[in-house]
């Protein structure tokens, strides 16, 4: 700005900015129906109020007023289609299929908002010898090129004339459906709506001249990721695959490791706005019905718009939305599903969400992980134990140090109480400050990780972990002692298999920490006595949370990892319909195998 | 009429840690020392007679709940002595559990300060502790007892564990002699008010309905017969380590014992870990007796639930903890009168109600047929 200007801004009144202000407006008081009475709407569904417009049937000879003394006049087909041209998308979405293509094509233009909408593709053609016209309607990107061209369009455009000449209107259709149309699913409607439901989820609508209904043939086929392995689960030993975001693509995940009948898929769709495809998979026979129904059950009473992941299912249907403990277990690997599965579990999958939801959760199941079944029993056991120290140790450490190093300092050997002194000597904090800025930064480099693009990830980790760490001590912020306390602590935290329990410990480490600084070891024992009151008083769909420990159950899965052939029966807690998993007696070969002791150990 | 409070299901581990640990927890407390100086060397032998004594105690209480059955000790005591004894019975219940939870709570945060928190004032402690007893009453008995049943291992490790640390210690197993200690018949004596120390097995009445009466049996006999042996048990060792004069002077024995353990270098201030383990023992009887109390009480008084009756009665713990003037008295008064006259309440009372209602044939099939009739 040069002086002149900034002269002249400063002599001349400017309230342009008043003019320019751009708003979305508000809503006019009044027009928000109550609270209470509102459901989520989808945009295009029907409006209940009295509509006038074309009558819902098609024949132009038919009408609704057949008592009445004077006959409505019947529009022409010119009027209906302009009607069609000028009607509300939703209302479009309401027509029958008229025996006029015109209306038809105009209908379903205005239902899918054509010509402003460029993802939907119309393909008029003629179909057969003495030419009967049609036309189709799919989806640029979800349906299949050459499905549409070879299955659905060569057929009726190229074949049908082997079929000789076309017979009579009537039959046209089905000879269409019988004789041209070689895909493998076609249905058919005599509506709007579903014909334009299915060519959202990537099938092919077909209207034919003359003909009130149309038909949906099966053409979908999008890009789609192939099964990867899976992210947050990972195994050394054991099946490389994860979920994907294809629904469809994960239950075959599934059944690829269940090849029995009993398995069900049972397919619900959640959500006005966009109807999110939800499979319910059970055992029939293994599973409790009175748990199948009780998930069928949450799950129909979701009344929500939109749901783009499993975990925000999870938020509508878990037992204990106050608690920071996950009231499902997901998990990202087919191999673990298909084992609760057979356990009597039931899994959720959600239509583009790579993580299946295992109800019901409990607490010592997240503390498993895929592996401790595919090494050797002893070793599956210390593998838990690792991780039974682990949870401790992520959520107490850093309490435990406060507590000994403010309170308790009698407690710790004296050399070791000494250099633990002489490292803090430097430090000007108290110590709960010490550990509260250690833990935030912490946090703040897993964040920062997490959020930060792809390649300068590991860089971050680095700086942040190794840099800060290193002259933090260096300058003398923290001690020495406390970053091993930290670390030590964060790398426990990792060990615990289920990501949302992590984040669980995670926040609740911040509570022992406070109740440490404050009352010492008596304050961590006042709040881990709340947090175990808290966990065994927590049931998710029926079962107590801590099962099968508390209430007790015999297992042998639990902390240990009993040889499977002695796992004769399934988890109690679950109250499967059928609990023997296997015989008593696997290993017949085996001339130590005891047959009392088999089987009697577990009952 | 018949209502049940909503208190979750209970299952017999779970039970049988719940009223073990309720029992168990006096030891951490002044009592091994109150009975050296009572039975010197035969101390051990008070708690085996007061415990077979309690045995008869707990079969009158058994019997009462199997004679009305789905009823707890209060209702069915109100069935069979009337409204107006039965009431006085189940106040005295209650006025047992009040005292049981005042005194050990004002001795507990005594030793919390002894052991812990030397600069702390008191009153900080006990309300840490009922602020924590009040959540866990709100949430109920199902939780408190699956709480016992997670736990209840980690308490006995702990005992196990510093029994072996010990070991270095007990070399003088003539402590245990004269066997006699102060007499035969002292000692009789001593063992028969002593069953107050296993007053807390009245719980059992107050579970029946949650519970069939065969699995109530086996719960009350085998919960009473390991809180006897564990606390007999504690009682030998605190004998065979410390001799006579001294065992005669500590005012937390079992502390004292913790104290000791000393292998190398660096193993040798873990008392603070026990301390760990016994305060969340503490929490598991505070929570109970407070929520046998507040049950007691909403059943006398007929009130559909006694979440509401749990705050008041925890202001009023608080209150009451405070009146004693200093922590020798609470453990006179605890000695003295609880765990003396306590068996009054706690046994003669159910025995006397079973007795009246066999007298009047009050329920049993008879009347159970004739309630569900009218």
């Amino acid at each position: 700005m040069g002086f002149w200007s900034f002269l002249r801004r400063l002599l001349t009144v400017d309230d342009s900015i008043i003019d320019e202000t751009f708003s979305l407006g508000y809503r006019p008081l009044g027009e928000r129906p109550d609270d209470d009475q509102w459901s989520p709407r989808h945009p295009d569904d029907e409006i209940p109020a009295a509509q006038a417009g074309l009558s819902g049937t098609s024949d132009a000879g038919d009408d609704g007023g057949k008592g009445s003394l004077f006959k409505k006049p019947t529009p022409l087909l010119g009027a209906k289609k302009e009607q069609a041209e000028q009607m509300s998308p939703e209302k479009a979405l309401q027509q029958q299929v008229s025996t006029s293509l015109d209306v038809n094509l105009a209908l379903i233009k205005t239902a899918l908002r054509v010509p402003q909408n460029k993802d939907i593709i119309i393909r008029e053609f003629v179909i057969g010898n003495p030419g009967v016209r049609a036309f189709t309607v799919y989806l640029e990107g979800i349906s299949e090129r050459n499905t549409v061209n070879f299955a659905i369009l060569e057929p009726l455009m190229l074949l049908s004339y082997i079929e000789g000449p076309l017979p009579e209107e009537k039959n046209v259709f089905d000879l269409v459906k019988d004789k041209l149309l070689p895909g493998n699913q076609v249905k058919e409607h005599d509506k709007i709506q579903p014909l334009v439901q299915a060519t959202l989820v990537g099938d092919t609508a077909l209207f034919i001249d003359g003909q009130n209904k149309g038909l949906v043939i099966e053409s979908k086929g999008w890009d789609r990721r192939s099964p990867d392995k899976p992210i947050t689960e990972q195994v050394l030993r054991g099946s490389q695959e994860g979920f994907v975001e294809t629904l469809r693509t994960n239950t075959t995940l599934i059944r690829r490791r269940l090849r029995t009948p009993a398995l069900v898929t049972e397919i619900v769709q959640v959500g006005a706005l966009s109807k999110v495809d939800a499979a319910i998979i059970y055992i029939d026979g293994i599973a409790n019905p009175k748990l199948i129904d009780e998930v069928k059950r949450r799950i129909d009473s979701i009344n929500t718009d939109f749901l783009p992941e499993s975990s925000m299912l999870e938020d509508f249907i878990d037992d204990f939305p106050g608690s920071v403990f996950p009231g499902g277990m997901p998990t990202e690997r087919p191999d673990r599903a298909a084992a609760f599965l057979a356990e009597g579990h039931v899994v959720i999958l959600v239509d583009n969400s790579p993580f299946a939801l295992i109800l019901p959760a409990t607490f010592f199941a997240m503390m498993h992980a895929a592996e401790d079944y595919y090494v050797k029993p002893l070793l599956g056991t210390f593998l838990r134990l690792i991780r039974a120290v682990s949870l401790f140790l992520a959520l107490l450490a850093p309490a435990f140090y406060i507590a000994i190093a403010n309170y308790h300092q009698e407690m710790i050997p004296t050399d070791l109480m000494l250099s633990i002194a002489a490292s803090r000597e430097t430090v000007p904090f108290p110590i709960i400050l010490e550990v509260l800025l250690m833990e935030f930064s912490f946090e703040l480099i897993r964040e920062a990780g997490i959020r930060i693009p792809g390649p300068i990830g590991p860089t971050i980790g680095i700086v942040g972990a190794l840099i800060l760490g290193q002259a933090a001590v260096q300058a003398s912020i923290v001690s020495p002692i406390l970053v091993i306390v930290v670390a030590l602590t964060a790398l426990s935290s990792f060990a615990i298999p289920n990501l949302n329990l992590t984040f669980s410990i995670r926040v609740l480490r911040f509570g022992f920490i406070l109740a440490a600084s404050v009352l010492g070891l008596y304050g961590i024992a006042l709040a881990l006595f709340v947090l175990i009151i808290h966990l065994t008083s927590l049931k998710s769909f029926g079962v107590p949370y801590m099962s099968p420990v508390a209430p007790h159950r015999p297992s042998g899965d639990v902390i240990t990892r009993i040889p499977l052939y002695q796992a004769r029966r399934r988890p109690q807690f679950l109250r499967p319909l059928d609990d023997i998993r296997q015989g008593k007696i696997n290993r017949p070969w085996d001339p130590s195998t005891d047959k009392d002791k088999k089987g009697g150990k577990d009952k | 009429m018949s209502y049940r409070l909503p208190e979750g299901h209970q299952g017999r581990r779970e039970a049988f840690a719940l009223i073990t640990i309720t029992i168990i927890t006096e030891i951490f407390l002044s009592i091994p020392q109150k009975l050296a100086v009572d039975g010197k060397s035969a101390a051990w032998i008070i708690i085996l007679i007061a415990g077979a004594l309690s045995f008869v105690g707990l079969y009158f209480i058994l019997a009462l709940s199997r004679r009305f059955p789905g009823k707890t000790i209060v209702e069915a005591g109100e069935e069979a002595v009337g409204p107006f004894l039965g009431t006085i019975a189940a106040l005295a219940y209650f006025i047992f559990f009040m005292a049981s939870l005042i005194l050990f709570l004002r001795q507990f945060s005594e030793t919390i300060i002894t052991a812990f928190l030397p600069q702390t004032p008191i009153s900080v402690i006990t309300a840490g502790f009922l602020v924590v007893i009040i959540y866990s009453t709100y949430i109920g008995l199902e939780a408190i007892s699956r709480t016992a049943g997670l736990l209840i291992g980690f308490i006995i490790g702990s005992l196990a564990l510093i029994t072996v640390l010990l070991i270095p210690f007990m070399v003088a197993s003539y402590n245990l002699f004269p066997f006699w200690g102060s007499g035969p018949d002292i000692v009789a004596r001593l063992g028969a008010t002593r069953t107050s120390l296993f007053g807390e097995i009245l719980i059992v009445g107050l579970i029946a309905p949650l519970l069939s009466g065969k699995e109530l049996g086996r719960v009350g006999i085998t919960s009473l017969a390991a809180a006897i042996g564990i606390m007999t048990f504690v009682e030998v060792i605190y004998l065979i380590i410390f001799p006579l004069p001294a065992s005669a002077v500590f005012t937390f024995p079992l502390y004292s014992g913790a104290r000791l353990v000393f292998i190398g270098r660096f193993v040798q201030r873990i008392d603070a870990i026990f301390v760990f383990v016994w305060i969340i023992t503490a929490l598991i009887k505070l929570a109970a007796t407070m929520y046998a109390s507040a049950a007691v009480l909403a059943r006398a008084l007929k009130l559909p639930v006694f979440r509401p009756l749990v705050f008041p009665l925890g202001i009023l713990v608080f209150a009451i903890s405070f009146t004693i003037p200093s922590f020798p008295d609470a453990v006179t008064i605890d000695s003295r009168y609880l765990r003396t006259y306590g068996w009054i309440p706690a046994f003669l009372f159910p025995a006397l109600v079973y007795l009246v209602a066999v007298l009047r044939k009050k329920g049993g099939r008879g009347s159970d047929l004739a309630q569900s009739n009218s």
